[in-house]
């Protein structure tokens, strides 16, 4: 499902190069759920936006699907992520002046669907995270796990083959982390949606298939 | 409308910048606009007055000696050298009324000439009480040239001006403070000194300043004093004249036949050199403000207040870049979640010239409801002499340019920098 080949990741400031992350050969099977460990400033985050084709690594091939987009125009890796990729970050990342339900609509605006179609969809899309009932609220009137959970249902309103989560839990006590990854949990079985997940949580991390191990930019066996 | 503080500051920005636009915009079109009674402005040429010199001389005196018999004869010779270019003396005044007939009213060039007396106050006392009116002496020409709005009644037509006819047409403004409001005011009659006037025509006042449609009162110019008529020097006189040019004829074929006249005339009272002064309705309107002698310089004026407006629309445009670039900023984090989720650039930059142009719009509301207060204000303090500024169409579309062009100029800039953002580092360095 996903594939990447010498991937090497270096920053360029005015004087000095960092290495984020050198020679990363990894493959994650379609269906499958894998976590991302490894200590702060390690490039875990820095790898999952090259998964998820938010960020193009210096040196290395991305393969998605059996597609290398790397060359490609922004705009066709812009529709292939909205197409195939969904999106869960640590701080949520809600917009603070739209009620869940847009929120959660976001995706959809950049696909030829209908307003009325969106709306079912995203009513459809919190139904599943249980928060139908919270349609109408703004983020700042939800708690951290609802707001993260309302992430989700963003994440999966486009029915996308591949989640991308960077510490969904990292900001939720251990309850409410546990709610969230349920969900996602439940989203791989049921749904057969391959997970990639960056956590700092060793309990979270033995929930998932697999762990993969960075460190200082390269991987840990 | 995320940032509350922006979002006024903005407004503000957008509502002041677009009121004075339009404020000066109606001030212009008022003033010099195609607008009745000057609806063929651009075809009139206005001879407000003619300038005569008289260069210095250089003499030079020969005396011959010449022996007849016994005697020595004298024989001295004066000779008078003119210095072009060195003016001895000059006078610059209004045209004689004989002139004009002679010399302007035969023009070849133009379509129409119209010879009048520019206005002056006089006195006249309804009820006993003292009244104050601006009165011009025009020909019958005058109104066809100026198309006035007639409420009622007409302008003069050549009898009247010929048989010396005691009519007036008056403005209604002034037939209201003369008799008083009243549903008509034709054939009534107003008494100035020891004559009766008839009221021949009532006009709507005009709304601009120009000195040649804006008097109170018109009279026949034939009822012009003839001393005042032409003066006892050159070809002065109290007279003024308005040239209107063929359609599509240009301007110069009239000029050149003006500098015929200056060349061929015969000069009198010792001058050298006339010069008959045409100016257009924008140099008229010009030529006080530079308090200069030169006739053309509405050309000049046109440039300075149009480079004036374009500073005063490009600084609070550079401004308001500035400060959607900082609210656009502020909103870098969105900008990367909707690029995350499939928006391509297109998207956010239609987005946010989008958001901006509705900010634009209703600063665009506020600042025609304040340019209506304004206007009102101004014509209400009656701050411009004769002018009634007044808000129309044409300045109503123009303003629409101006937004559309403000919300446009302010909002692409930083759309288009802002969605060139790269994703990771938007949603890596802030909060939503």
């Amino acid at each position: 499902m996903i594939q990447l080949k010498n991937i090497q990741k270096t920053y360029q400031s005015d004087l000095v190069e960092t290495l984020a992350l050198n020679n990363i050969n990894l493959t994650v099977n379609e269906g499958e759920f894998i976590s991302i460990m490894g200590p702060s400033g390690c490039g875990k985050s820095t790898l999952l936006n090259l998964m998820g084709l938010l960020d193009k690594p210096s040196e290395g091939e991305v393969i998605i699907g059996g597609q290398n987009l790397q060359m490609e125009k922004e705009n066709k890796i812009a529709k292939f992520r909205n197409q195939h990729l969904g999106f869960i970050f640590q701080s949520f990342h809600l917009i603070g002046d739209l009620p869940v339900i847009d929120n959660v609509e976001l995706p959809l605006l950049y696909r030829k669907t209908s307003s009325k179609e969106r709306r079912w969809r995203a009513e459809e899309a919190l139904e599943q995270v249980g928060l139908s009932h919270r349609k109408n609220h703004y983020p700042n009137q939800l708690s951290g796990g609802q707001r993260q959970r309302v992430a989700i249902a963003r994440a999966i309103i486009g029915q996308p083959s591949i989640i991308m989560a960077d510490e969904p839990t990292g900001n939720l006590d251990s309850v409410l982390g546990l709610e969230v990854m349920k969900i996602l949990m439940d989203l791989n079985e049921s749904k057969k949606v391959t997970v990639v997940m960056v956590t700092h949580d060793e309990n979270m991390a033995n929930m998932t298939h697999r762990i993969i191990r960075l460190y200082d930019g390269s991987l840990v066996n | 409308m995320r940032n509350k503080f922006y979002t006024f500051v903005s407004l503000f920005g957008i509502s002041f910048t677009l009121m004075v636009l339009m404020v000066v915009t109606a001030f212009l079109d008022n003033e010099l606009g195609s607008n009745r009674p000057l609806s063929n402005k651009d075809d009139i040429l206005f001879l407000p007055n003619l300038e005569m010199k008289r260069w210095e001389r250089k003499t030079t005196t020969t005396i011959d000696t010449i022996a007849v018999g016994d005697s020595i004869k004298y024989d001295t010779t004066i000779v008078e050298t003119p210095l072009v270019g060195q003016p001895y003396w000059s006078s610059n005044t209004g045209l004689g009324y004989t002139f004009c007939v002679e010399h302007i009213s035969t023009m070849a060039s133009p379509a129409l000439v119209s010879i009048f007396a520019p206005g002056g106050q006089i006195e006249v006392y309804p009820d006993n009480e003292r009244l104050e009116l601006n009165a011009s002496m025009v020909d019958a020409n005058f109104w066809l040239i100026f198309d006035f709005e007639f409420i009622e009644g007409h302008g003069f037509d050549e009898s009247t001006v010929d048989n010396q006819a005691r009519s007036m047409v008056m403005t209604e403004v002034a037939a209201e403070q003369y008799f008083g409001h009243s549903d008509s005011y034709l054939n009534r009659e107003i008494t100035w000194g020891y004559e009766k006037y008839t009221v021949v025509g009532v006009v709507a006042k005009p709304n601009t300043s120009n000195f040649v449609v804006s008097p109170d009162i018109f009279m026949p110019i034939s009822l012009f004093p003839d001393k005042f008529k032409d003066h006892d020097l050159g070809y002065f006189g109290g007279c003024n004249a308005v040239i209107l040019n063929k359609k599509g004829q240009s301007e110069n074929v009239v000029i050149n036949e003006l500098k015929q006249i200056e060349n061929n005339i015969e000069m009198k009272d010792d001058f050298d050199i006339l010069t008959i002064h045409a100016s257009n309705l924008v140099d008229l309107y010009a030529q006080p403000l530079f308090k200069s002698n030169n006739n053309r310089s509405g050309q000049k004026f046109l440039w300075i207040i149009f480079t004036i407006l374009g500073l005063f629309l490009l600084i609070p445009t550079i401004n308001l870049i500035n400060l959607n670039m900082t609210r656009i900023y502020e909103r870098s984090s969105e900008i990367g979640l909707r690029k995350a989720f499939g928006a391509q650039s297109k998207d956010l930059l239609f987005q946010f010239i989008f958001e901006n142009m509705i900010l634009t719009f209703l600063g665009g509301i506020i600042g025609f409801i304040m340019t209506l207060l304004i206007i009102n204000g101004l014509n209400e303090a009656k701050i411009i002499e004769n002018s009634h500024l007044q808000f129309n169409s044409k300045i109503f579309f123009t303003s629409i340019i101006i937004t559309l062009f403000f919300g446009l100029c302010s909002g692409i800039i930083p759309a288009w920098r802002m969605s060139k953002k790269q994703i990771a580092s938007t949603i890596k360095t802030s909060r939503i």
